[in-house]
Formats: structure tokens, sequence, C-alpha cells
């Protein structure tokens, strides 16, 4: 159980679950959704879920690349069409 | 609040890039309407202003110089070095280095971006893609300055009184190269001036920094 709790803590647990037997996958997802709980609960946050968190990089990512290259496609734009 | 701490660097920089602009754009207008009445002509409002080449021009050009400065700055630490800086690679590492340090084709990693796994044409391109696309932002700007600059420069020619010039006329013009090399001057003496600075002084926590222990020949250590 402690060394669940410390992957689940690692924020690791996705990974490590592959290679665990059966019934250690099974105590750690328990402990997890147990733990996101707790968290919860005391006003703390969920648990890392590394294909979210991924998603939002991307999501600012994407941002930057879209400010830039709507602003220099508006503003090549004005100039040649002499706005 | 999970989503803020982890992009705050890129979500601070982008609340204060936009805070700019709008200022920029109120302190433009004004400048604009007032150098428009002296010339007899009438004031335009903030949101035909924001459609301007006047604005246009002046927003590009400040872009064009720091995509110049990071593009130059991407491909320059490739192989210059400078002793002691944080901002310099190690004294033996100039160069493109191995595939094995750069965890490339058999020495990639599991989860290393797919590119990087490739051989050819792909793993070049993915290797190179961050200067590929700042050059490109560079040149992009660097030629919407140009256009706005060349359509603002004859505007004013306009309340002047004095004939147009061509778009070949003004790549050539002092105008067009004031207003480039004033603004990449800035920048690179601002990247000199990190690199030099790095050597003998600290911000504790930043990785801009080395450590604020770390010796004064201490090259490319982070703190």
């Amino acid at each position: 159980l402690v060394a669940s709790l410390a992957r689940v803590r690692s924020g690791d647990a996705v990974t490590r679950l592959a290679a665990t037997p059966a019934w250690k996958g099974r105590l750690a997802l328990d402990t997890r959704g147990t733990l996101a709980k707790w968290r919860l609960a005391f006003g703390g946050a969920a648990p890392a879920d590394p294909t979210s968190r991924l998603a939002a990089v991307r999501c600012v990512f994407t941002a930057y690349v879209l400010l830039i290259t709507v602003g220099l496609a508006f503003y090549i734009a004005i100039g040649i069409t002499n706005h | 609040v999970r989503f803020l701490r982890e992009n705050s660097l890129s979500l601070f920089f982008g609340a204060i890039l936009f805070a700019s602009v709008a200022g920029q754009s109120v302190a433009g207008v004004h400048q604009y309407n007032a150098d428009a009445a002296q010339h007899g002509e009438k004031a335009i409002s903030w949101a035909r202003y924001l459609v301007s080449p006047e604005f246009g021009g002046d927003l590009l050009e400040n872009w064009q110089s720091e995509f110049l400065q990071f593009s130059l700055y991407i491909i320059a630490t490739v192989w210059l070095l400078q002793r002691g800086s944080n901002e310099s690679k190690m004294l033996d590492d100039a160069g493109l280095e191995s595939d094995e340090k750069q965890q490339v084709g058999e020495y990639a990693q599991p989860d290393s971006p797919a590119w990087a796994k490739a051989a050819g044409i792909r793993r070049w391109i993915y290797s190179n893609s961050l200067m590929f696309l700042m050059t490109a932002i560079f040149f992009l700007s660097w030629f919407g300055q140009s256009v706005n600059g060349w359509r603002a420069f004859n505007n004013n020619q306009d309340e002047h009184k004095s004939a147009h010039i061509s778009y070949g006329e003004y790549l050539v013009s002092a105008d067009f190269w004031d207003r480039s090399l004033q603004n990449w001057q800035s920048e690179f003496l601002a990247v000199g001036s990190i690199v030099v600075f790095t050597i003998y002084l600290r911000q504790r926590g930043s990785p801009e920094s080395k450590p604020v222990g770390a010796p004064h020949d201490e090259t490319a250590s982070s703190g």
C-alpha cells in the first residue's frame, strides 16, 4: 500500500501500473481514487492526469502559434492592400 | 489552478503582451491624431488606427527584431561559446553534438517525438524546427514591417504634398533601415549583456542564472 501510494504521489501511476501484477494494479487504482477524494475533500488538487496536462500545454502552444499567424497575416494584408 | 500554475510563464507573457499592445495602440492613436491636427487633417478613431499601416508597421517592426534576436541566438549558441556564462554550452560541446547526446535515431527514448526516432529528412527538419519557425516569423514580420512602413511613408508624403515612392525605393530608404537597425542594435546589446552578465551576476532561483554559489568560471550551469 505504501509503495502504491508513493507511485500515485509521484504522478506516474499510469505508466507504472502497466508493469505491475493485476492485484497490485487494482490496489493502486483504488488507492488513487481514494486519494483523489481525500484531496478534493480537503481542498487540494486532484492527482495528476498526464493526458489532460499535456492537452493543456498543447492548448497554450497552439494559442501562441495562432496569435502570431493571425497577427502576421492580418497586418501583412493591411500593408499589401493599403487599407 | 493546476493549469494556471503549470503554464504560468507563457500565460504571464501572453497577458502583458496584450496589455502592452493595448497601451501602444492608445498612445499611438493620440500621437497620430496630434500629428494629423498639425497638418490640418481630421482625427481618426482608435478602431480605425488599429487597422492602419502606421500601427501595423510599428507592431511588426518590433516583432521582427525580437524574432531575429532569438533566431540568431538559437543558431549562434550551437557553435559559439562564452566561458563562465549560463547562456553558453559547455566548452567541449560546440557543434551539433552526437546522436546519443541528442537522443535521436537508435538513441531515442520510448517517449521521444516520432520525428526524433525517424531517419533522413524528417529527423533533419525536426532537429532544426525551432530555428526554422523563428526565422520564418522573422522574415514574415520584416516583410510586414516593410509593406506597412512603405504605406505609412507615402501617407506622410501626402501630408507634406510630396511624391510617393515605390516599394523598391522604400526598401533602400533611410526610413526603412533606420527603423530596422534601431531595433536590432537594442536586441543585440541585450543578448550580449545577458551572455556576459551571467558570468559574474546571479538571480537566485532563475534558470537564466547560474546557481548563486557557482564559481565565476563555471560554464553552462543553471540555477
